[in-house]
C-alpha cells in the first residue's frame, strides 16, 4: 500500500512542509515516494531524496509544468496514482489548490488538513474552525489527503531515496501563469517558524510593524499578522495568521495588539507557549495565553528588544 | 454572460458551536443558519458583473435540505436571477456535491461559475477544485480580484507567498477569497422582489446522479483546552518566565 | 397562532441585524452621537438605498406598504444598536402624521422626499406644562393675512436638529378647541431653537414659534384621530425598539456572568443570579408577546372598534414594555457590577435608552393610571 507524496517546492529549494508531510505519512507505515513536478527542478529532485523514510523520488520535470498549474499537474499526479494508495499533500495553496482535483479525477473523497493519523483509513481533522475534531473513515480504496504540516514535526534529512525521472508531459491549454508578487524576506517562513510575533490592530499602521522585526530578528522569528491588520492594509495578506490565512503552531506565538477573535484563535491555538501582549485586559486573547501582559505595545515592544 | 453561483447553508459566522455530549457530532439544534461567508462573497462578485452588464443572468444553487431555500432566497434578493435547489440530505460529501454541480453546470452551461472556496463547517475547501475536475474546467482558488474579458477571465490569487494572477480560458471556475469584495445588505425592495423570482428544486434522481458514502464520520471531539495561563507584570518578567519557566527563547 | 416571522420579514430582520453587527458597534455609534450632527448622513443615505425609509409609506408614494409588524422588524434590530439616526422622528411620527393625515399634494410632495433620504422631519407635539396631554397645549395657529402662522413653545423636540420640516401640533387657527396639525419650514423666520443633547445619546430641543408661517395638514383642522393613529404606531416602534435592547442587555448580562469571576468562580453560578436573570427573561418574553398582540391588533382596520382596541392594545404595551424594562435594565446594571454604571460600557446606555423609551408618548405610570380610569369608568 505505498504513499505517494506530493512535494511542495518553488523549483529551488524543496519547502519544510514537505518534511512534515513526509512525517504525516511515515504513520502509516507504508513505502513513500515523493513526488516533485516542476521545471529545472534537478536540485528539488536531490534535496527530497534526503529525506528520511523515502525510498523514491520521481521526478517530472518539464516547462509545462513550471508554475505547477492544478490543471495539468492534477491529471499527471492522478495517473501516476495508479501505483500508489495513498496520494499526500501539505496543506499549502498548493496542495489544497491540486488535490481536490487529483481526487476527483480519482472518483474518491478527499480528506483535509488532517491533524492526526488513527490508522490506514482514519484520521482527524479541525471542523468549524478548529472548535471541533472530528474522526473521519476513508471509505475508498485510494486515499487522497493534505496534511496541516503544523501538527507533525518535521521528518529527518539522512535518507538517501533513488531519484526515477518522470516523462509524463500533461499540456495545459486551459490556464496560463500571468504573473507574481512575492514577498522575499529573510525571515523564516511562517508556517515553518519555531518563534512568531503578530501584530494586530493595535500596532496602528504598517510602519510600526518595524518594532515587531526588531524583536523578531532578535529571536530569529518569522512575523504574522491578523486579519484585521491586512485588511487595514498594514501589511500584505501573506502574513495572516487565522481560520483563512496561515495556521501556524510554533513553539512560541507572541500575539501583540492582537484582540484574539475566534477566527485567529483557530490559526494559532495549537502553539506550544502563546504570549499576549494588549492594554485591554479583556481582550480574548488573554483566555488562550499562557503569559499575558496587560500593557502598552508601544512601550513594551522596544523594551522587549533590548532584554533579549 | 451566464454566472452560475453556488450557496451553503451553514452555521452564522457569530455562532459559538458546541460537540454533542455523546460525540457522535456538533450540535446543531436552534443555532441560526445562514449562507456560508464565502458564498456570499461569491454572490457579490456576480452582481457587480451583472451590475457591470458583464453577466447578462445568475444562477444561484445550493445543494441540501430543503431549508437551504431560505439561503437561495438571500441569494435572490442579493441580485441573483434564478434559484436551484437540488435536494438532498444524504451523501453530502464534497465530491457528491461536485457531481450534482457538475450536472446543473451541464444542463445550465454557465461561462464562469464563482464559488466561496470553504465552507466555515466543513473547512474543505475541495468542492469548487472538484467540480472543476468533473467539468473540465480551469480553477483558480482564493481568489481576490477577478477580471473577465472576452473569452478569458484574469484572478489574481492569494497564495502562500504572496500574490498570483492566472488567466483561464472561459468556461472556468473561480472560488473566493476574502479580500475578493465586501457583501452588500439586501435591501427591502430587493428583498420582495426575490418572493417572485424563481426557486426550482430537483432530486439527485433528477439530475441523474446516484451518490455513495465515500467517507464515515465516526465521531467529534473538542479540542484539547488549554491550562489557563498567568499575566505576568513586567517585560522583564515575561523575559524571565520564557527562558527559565517555559524554555523557549 | 402562527406568530413565525414571514420570509420577507425574516430577511428583512437578517439584513438589518448584519447591518448592525458589522457597522454600529457600539464605538461607532458613540462616535455618531458625539459629532456635531449627531448621527451619521452616510447611514441615512445607506438606510434610503435599502428601503427601510420607504418601508411604512403607501406604493403610490414611494413606499413599500409595509405594516406594523414589519416596522416592529425593522426597529427591534435597529433597537439593537442603538441607533441615533433621526429614524422614528422622520418617518414614524412627522412621516405617518402626513400619511395619515396631509392632503394628496402634501403626501406627493413631502413623502417622496423622505423615502429618497432628501428630506428628514421632527413632530412638535409635546410642552412644558401639557405633560403627555396633548389635549392640553397651548402653542396656537391664527390667521395672518392669506395665510396661517403659529406661535407657542415646544419642548424636547426629537431631532428638531436634523429636520428640514416640523409637523407641529397647535389649537386650530378656527378657535374651535380643536387640536390640527400643521406643517412648518425647521429654518423658517420666527423658529428659535434651543437644541441639546439628550440622556440617552441623542438630540432633541425647544422650539419657540414667533409668528411662523405654517400650512395646515390636510382638509381638516381635526387632527386628534390622526395624533392618536401616530401614537399607537410610535409606541409599537419604541416598544420594539426596547424589545431588542431588553434582548441585548439579558445576552450580555448572561454573558458576563459567565465570565465574571468572584471567590474563584463564575458570578454565573450563584443562584440569587439565575433567579435575576430568568425573571429578566420572564420580562422579555412578556414585552415581546405584548408587541406582537399591539402590532397586530394596530393594523386591524378603521372601525370604530377596532380603533378602540387599537388604542387599548397600545396603553397596555406602553405599560408593560416600561415594567419590563425597568427590571431588565436595572437587574442588567447591577449585575455587571461597577462596570454598569461606566459611560465606556454600553449597558449603560442601553439602560439610558429604555428609560427614555419610558418617557415617550407616556409612562408606564400614566397609561396604567388611564387603563385604570377607562376601567372605573366603564
Amino acid at each position: 500500500m505505498a504513499i505517494l507524496v506530493i512535494a511542495e517546492h518553488d523549483n529551488q529549494q524543496l519547502k519544510p512542509a514537505t518534511l512534515n508531510t513526509v512525517n504525516a505519512a511515515s504513520q502509516l507505515n507504508q513505502p513513500i515516494s515523493i513526488l516533485v513536478i516542476g521545471s529545472d527542478c534537478q536540485a528539488v529532485a536531490e534535496q527530497a531524496s534526503a529525506v528520511s523514510g523515502v525510498d523514491t523520488i520521481l521526478v517530472a520535470d518539464n516547462a509545462v509544468y513550471q508554475h505547477q498549474l492544478a490543471e495539468n499537474t492534477a491529471k499527471l499526479i492522478a495517473e501516476l496514482a495508479s501505483d500508489f494508495d495513498y496520494v499526500i499533500a501539505a496543506g499549502t495553496t498548493t496542495g489544497k489548490n491540486t488535490l481536490p482535483r487529483v481526487a476527483a479525477l480519482l472518483d474518491v473523497a478527499q480528506i483535509s488538513d488532517i491533524v492526526a493519523v488513527k490508522s490506514a483509513d482514519t484520521f482527524v481533522r479541525p471542523i468549524y474552525a478548529g472548535n471541533a475534531l472530528a474522526t473521519i473513515q476513508s471509505l475508498d480504496s485510494k486515499k487522497v489527503i493534505t496534511v496541516r504540516t503544523s501538527a507533525f514535526d518535521a521528518a529527518g534529512t539522512d535518507g538517501s531515496a533513488t531519484i526515477t525521472p518522470c516523462g509524463l508531459v500533461h499540456a495545459n491549454a486551459q490556464s496560463e501563469f500571468v504573473s507574481e508578487e512575492l514577498a522575499v524576506s529573510e525571515r523564516p517562513e511562517l508556517t515553518a517558524a519555531s518563534v512568531i510575533i503578530s501584530g494586530g490592530r493595535g500596532m496602528g499602521n504598517g510602519e510600526n510593524f518595524s518594532l515587531l522585526e526588531k524583536v523578531a530578528d532578535k529571536l530569529g522569528a518569522a512575523v504574522g499578522a491578523s486579519r484585521a491588520a491586512v485588511d487595514a492594509g498594514f501589511v500584505p495578506n501573506d502574513m495572516q495568521v487565522g481560520q483563512t490565512g496561515k495556521i501556524v503552531a510554533p513553539d512560541l506565538y507572541i500575539a501583540v495588539g492582537i484582540s484574539g477573535a475566534i477566527q485567529h484563535q483557530a490559526g494559532m491555538k495549537d502553539s506550544k507557549v502563546i504570549v499576549a501582549i494588549n492594554k485591554d485586559e479583556e481582550a480574548p486573547i488573554f483566555q488562550i495565553a499562557d503569559y499575558g501582559l496587560v500593557a502598552d505595545l508601544f512601550e513594551v515592544l522596544p523594551e522587549l528588544e533590548s532584554l533579549l | 454572460m451566464k454566472v452560475l453561483v453556488t450557496v451553503k447553508r451553514v452555521i452564522d459566522y457569530n455562532v459559538k458551536i458546541r460537540v454533542k455530549p455523546d460525540g457522535s457530532d456538533v450540535d446543531l439544534t436552534n443555532v441560526k443558519m445562514a449562507v456560508n461567508p464565502f458564498c456570499e462573497i461569491a454572490v457579490e462578485e456576480a452582481v457587480r458583473m451583472k451590475e457591470k452588464g458583464i453577466a447578462s443572468e445568475i444562477v444561484v444553487v445550493s445543494v441540501g435540505a430543503s431549508e437551504a431555500q431560505e439561503q437561495l432566497r438571500t441569494a435572490l434578493a442579493l441580485g441573483a436571477d434564478r434559484a436551484i435547489l437540488v435536494e438532498t440530505t444524504a451523501n453530502t460529501e464534497s465530491l457528491n456535491v461536485a457531481k450534482l454541480l457538475a450536472k446543473v453546470v451541464e444542463q445550465e452551461q454557465p461561462s464562469l461559475v464563482i464559488m466561496g472556496k470553504q465552507a466555515i463547517d466543513s473547512d474543505n475547501n475541495q468542492t469548487g477544485q472538484m467540480l472543476a475536475a468533473l467539468c473540465d474546467m480551469p480553477q483558480a482558488t482564493f481568489a481576490s480580484e477577478v477580471s473577465v474579458t472576452d473569452n478569458s477571465v484574469a484572478v489574481t490569487r492569494e497564495i502562500d507567498g504572496g500574490l498570483q494572477t492566472l488567466s483561464l480560458r472561459l468556461p472556468a471556475i473561480v472560488t473566493t477569497d476574502l479580500r475578493l469584495n465586501e457583501p452588500r445588505y439586501a435591501s427591502l425592495p430587493n428583498i420582495m422582489k426575490a418572493k417572485r423570482k424563481p426557486l426550482a428544486t430537483v432530486t439527485p434522481d433528477d439530475l441523474g446522479v446516484t451518490l455513495s458514502a465515500h467517507t464515515q464520520l465516526l465521531g467529534v471531539n473538542p479540542p484539547p483546552q488549554r491550562s489557563a495561563g498567568v499575566k505576568v507584570k513586567s517585560v522583564a518578567e515575561l523575559v524571565d518566565k520564557l527562558k527559565n519557566e517555559a524554555k523557549v527563547i | 397562532m402562527d406568530f413565525a416571522l414571514n420570509d420577507i420579514q425574516q430577511m428583512l430582520k437578517d439584513s438589518a441585524g448584519k447591518f448592525i453587527h458589522n457597522d454600529y458597534d457600539f464605538e461607532t455609534r458613540q462616535k455618531y452621537s458625539h459629532s456635531e450632527l449627531g448621527y451619521s448622513e452616510d447611514n441615512w443615505q445607506l438606510f434610503a438605498e435599502l428601503g427601510w425609509l420607504a418601508l411604512p409609506f403607501a406604493e403610490e408614494f414611494g413606499g413599500l406598504d409595509g405594516n406594523a409588524t414589519d416596522l416592529m422588524v425593522l426597529m427591534t434590530e435597529l433597537g439593537k444598536g442603538l441607533i441615533v439616526e433621526p429614524y422614528l422622528s422622520t418617518v414614524v411620527l412627522a412621516g405617518n402624521a402626513i400619511q395619515r393625515g396631509g392632503t394628496a399634494e402634501q403626501k406627493e410632495a413631502l413623502i417622496g422626499g423622505i423615502v429618497g433620504g432628501e428630506l428628514k422631519l421632527a413632530f412638535a407635539g409635546l410642552e412644558a406644562q401639557s405633560a403627555t396631554d396633548i389635549s392640553s397645549i397651548n402653542t396656537q395657529a391664527s390667521t395672518a393675512g392669506s395665510g396661517l402662522v403659529l406661535n407657542g413653545k415646544k419642548q424636547v423636540v426629537l431631532h428638531a436638529q436634523s429636520a428640514d420640516k416640523l409637523v407641529v401640533a397647535a389649537r386650530s387657527h378656527n378657535n374651535n378647541g380643536n387640536i390640527a396639525l400643521y406643517l412648518v419650514d425647521a429654518n423658517a423666520e420666527g423658529v428659535a431653537a434651543h437644541h441639546y443633547p439628550t440622556n440617552d445619546g441623542a438630540r432633541a430641543s425647544d422650539l419657540t414659534f414667533t409668528n411662523v408661517a405654517a400650512e395646515l395638514l390636510g382638509d381638516s383642522d381635526d387632527a386628534a384621530a390622526v395624533i392618536q393613529a401616530v401614537l399607537n404606531d410610535a409606541i409599537v416602534a419604541v416598544s420594539a425598539e426596547a424589545v431588542g435592547v431588553m434582548d441585548k442587555m439579558l445576552a450580555a448580562t448572561v454573558e458576563y456572568t459567565k465570565v465574571r469571576k468572584q471567590f474563584d468562580v463564575p458570578i454565573s453560578t450563584f443562584q440569587i443570579l439565575q433567579h435575576n436573570m430568568v425573571d429578566m427573561f420572564m420580562e422579555c418574553e412578556q414585552a415581546r408577546s405584548m408587541l406582537y398582540y399591539a402590532a397586530i391588533t394596530i393594523g386591524g382596520g378603521n372601525s370604530e372598534e377596532q380603533v378602540a382596541e387599537a388604542n387599548k392594545a397600545s396603553q397596555f404595551l406602553k405599560w408593560k414594555v416600561g415594567q419590563a424594562a425597568r427590571l431588565v435594565g436595572q437587574t442588567a446594571v447591577q449585575l455587571h457590577g461597577g462596570m454598569g454604571v461606566t459611560d465606556e460600557l454600553d449597558v449603560g446606555h442601553m439602560f439610558k435608552r429604555l428609560t427614555m423609551i419610558n418617557t415617550l408618548f407616556g409612562s408606564m405610570d400614566i397609561h396604567l393610571d388611564n387603563l385604570v380610569k377607562q376601567r372605573q369608568a366603564a
